[in-house]
């Protein structure tokens, strides 16, 4: 088992996931940049990589990511990444009565440790779910595709019709191009360019990064000021004692929140918002101390481990079923259809290797952060000074010499920018994104599946009713419609 | 402020709607298949169309319940749109006679505005040569990989 993980482990994948955790933590460290739109970035140059190298890179950075959004939500006051806001909400605190280290060390040590619980349980349930996974046939896969996509669009935040418009019109772009069962061309009214389908990756990146851009352009932004000793030696003392205050008494919470965060992470469209919120709730409840600093510690633990150990959660669906759970997932899937790896139920059967290799990158990962976090503290947060005006014309020129980059060519610029401003409405509008961009990755497979269960039951279109797996998928899929709708009522009923 | 966004909020039902429209006539006009033989390449696009179209028409019968209105700090003044869609998109047009160098020089200037003449010349020619050096170069894209390690 060591050899299939570690076998392939070289000099060279250290460094990329390194370089990977390293650019994960300083991008979510840097208020305004989300993990998704830096790693959307990073997308086209994983292209010129070997498979497993651009998984680790990837990886890496959302390892890194995860971790990061805490120091610039404890130190300045701002969440480096959403699912950093409720570690501001008591992290600061702490930097207001000069223990801004400690409460650092406690966010890093919880990230690390609810990542290595992630990692665990990514290990032992996606092998046996994926021995379960080979009994999918065409309509197993199908329905599967279905239910995640509703699953995500029902689960987003904000009006869950504007999350299925949103799906239909991605669902409604990945039929462009060459119809999967005869290759007939489809809505490509001549052009060469739409013959082949539209490229996923350009939209990705226009629509991931270039809403954070223009938010930030048309913004009037307060320069940041950090009044917080960065020597290494006062970070190693607020490690020490933040280290003694999880070994010794928070435990349980890391443990809890940790599972919080992995069970909420499988679950697609939930998102690390969900999973920190619901375990700094669980850990409000479950703290009975009268001491007010246990209580802020155990307030920043549980959003910390929990949307650490969400990676590995998240993990499961994107690797064993092909579904991805967010907006990140969504892009080390993009990143495996890159490589030519097709996801889906088959996955860790057909490719082994790669699987356990991405197991392996990401152990490695999670041993590089919890180095990283300790030696490289102080420079994150000196880097966290950088006023966002000098970072987005870089990111834009990331943007668009990625999207070039990737087959030369200009159409691809006017994809990512058009993508983009749509984002950037859509978002203004109350329009997810993630459901759009997720039905534009399966839109492909979701219709060669349903098209081969047609063929398969000569055009009985209740055919999805009649597998008993299918059945089940279908059965889930109602129960969280039927949940979903009880929430609803049951907040209006508290309104009125 | 509340005006502005009706009437954003309008274009973008006119462009969700006239996509539809446009969508469902073309996926009418692809081939279709017996029953057999799985109804062939139009029904799939025939059945996200309908979907599409009947909860874009749901979505507009509700939102006449609800009224939105839109903060401050989040309406867009028609000035930045108008500087933003010359200088970003209008080069665009003109890309392969300016080649896309001279086109990034153009987005990192009007980015960094607020600079003098000649720090943003040095801005510029660092950053694009800097770019061109780690992301364009076909040396380091080959020798990435395999030639370092």
């Amino acid at each position: 088992m060591i050899d299939l993980l570690f076998g392939n482990i070289n000099l060279y994948l250290i460094v990329i996931i390194s370089l990977g955790v390293f650019y994960g933590m300083i991008t979510a460290a840097l208020p305004g940049i989300t993990i998704t739109t830096s790693m959307a970035i990073l997308l086209p140059f994983t292209f010129y990589m070997d498979s497993l190298a651009s998984f680790a890179l990837l990886l890496g950075v959302f390892t890194g990511g995860m971790s990061g959004g805490a120091i610039s939500a404890i130190l300045i006051n701002i969440p480096g990444n959403p699912a950093a806001i409720l570690t501001n909400k008591t992290g600061y605190k702490f930097t207001l009565i000069g223990k801004a280290h400690y409460a650092l060390g406690l966010a890093q040590i919880a990230s690390v440790i609810g990542c290595f619980l992630g990692w665990i349980i990514l290990f032992f349930v996606s092998l046996e779910l994926s021995k379960f996974a080979i009994k999918f046939g065409a309509v197993e896969q199908c329905t599967l595709v279905f239910a995640g996509l509703c699953l995500v669009a029902l689960m987003t935040e904000g009006s869950p019709l504007k999350a299925y418009i949103s799906l239909f019109f991605g669902l409604s772009l990945s039929t462009v191009g060459l119809d999967p069962i005869s290759a007939t061309p489809r809505f490509d009214y001549g052009k060469v360019y739409l013959q082949a389908g539209i490229s996923f990756i350009p939209i990705m990146i226009g629509m991931f990064a270039l809403p954070c851009i223009l938010d930030n352009l048309f913004k009037k932004q307060n320069e940041i000021l950090l009044n917080v000793s960065t020597g290494i030696k006062s970070c190693l003392v607020g490690y020490l004692e933040a280290l003694k205050q999880i070994f010794l008494r928070s435990k349980i919470n890391t443990i809890i929140s940790s599972c919080i965060g992995i069970i909420i992470g499988a679950i697609p469209g939930t998102g690390s918002i969900i999973a920190a919120t619901i375990s700094y709730n669980v850990a409000e409840r479950i703290e009975k101390s009268n001491n007010q600093n246990q209580i802020d510690s155990q307030l920043v633990i549980a959003p910390e481990a929990s949307n650490s150990s969400m990676t590995g959660g998240a993990l499961i669906p994107t690797l064993t079923l092909g579904i991805p759970g967010d907006g990140i997932t969504a892009v080390l899937l993009g990143a495996l259809m890159i490589h030519g790896l097709t996801p889906g139920p088959l996955f860790i059967t057909s490719n082994a290797e790669m699987y356990f290799g991405i197991l392996g990158v990401f152990l490695i990962g999670i041993i590089i952060l919890a180095i990283q976090s300790v030696l490289l503290l102080p420079f994150f947060m000196q880097a966290i000074r950088i006023p966002n005006r000098y970072l987005m014309p870089l990111i834009f020129v990331f943007c668009v010499l990625g999207t070039f980059a990737l087959r030369n060519s200009i159409m691809d610029i006017w994809v990512m920018l058009i993508f983009g401003f749509l984002a950037f409405f859509m978002i203004r509008n109350g329009f997810p994104i993630l459901p759009l961009l997720l039905a534009l990755i399966l839109g492909d497979i979701f219709e060669q599946q349903f098209r081969m269960s047609l063929i398969i039951s000569l055009g009985d279109p209740f055919i999805f009713f009649k597998k008993p797996i299918s059945q089940a998928i279908l059965a889930i899929l109602f129960l969280f419609l039927i949940y979903k709708l009880f929430m609803k009522f049951k907040d209006n009923f508290a309104k009125n | 402020m509340i005006r502005f966004k009706n009437k954003e909020s309008l274009i973008f039902k006119l462009f969700t709607l006239s996509y539809i429209i446009i969508y469902l006539n073309t996926s009418l006009k692809l081939g279709y298949n017996s029953a057999a033989e799985g109804y062939g390449p139009g029904i799939f696009p025939i059945i996200i169309s309908l979907c599409f179209f009947f909860l874009f028409l749901f979505s507009c019968i509700l939102k006449n319940k609800k009224k939105e209105t839109l903060n401050a700090d989040q309406e867009l003044k028609k000035n930045d749109y108008a500087k933003f869609f010359s200088i970003i998109i209008f080069p665009l047009f003109f890309i392969n006679f300016l080649g896309i160098y001279i086109y990034l020089a153009i987005v990192l200037c009007y980015f960094n505005f607020k600079y003098s003449i000649s720090f943003k010349v040095s801005l510029v020619f660092t950053t694009i040569v800097l770019f061109s050096i780690f992301f364009l170069s076909k040396l380091i894209k080959l020798s990435l990989p395999i030639g370092i390690f």
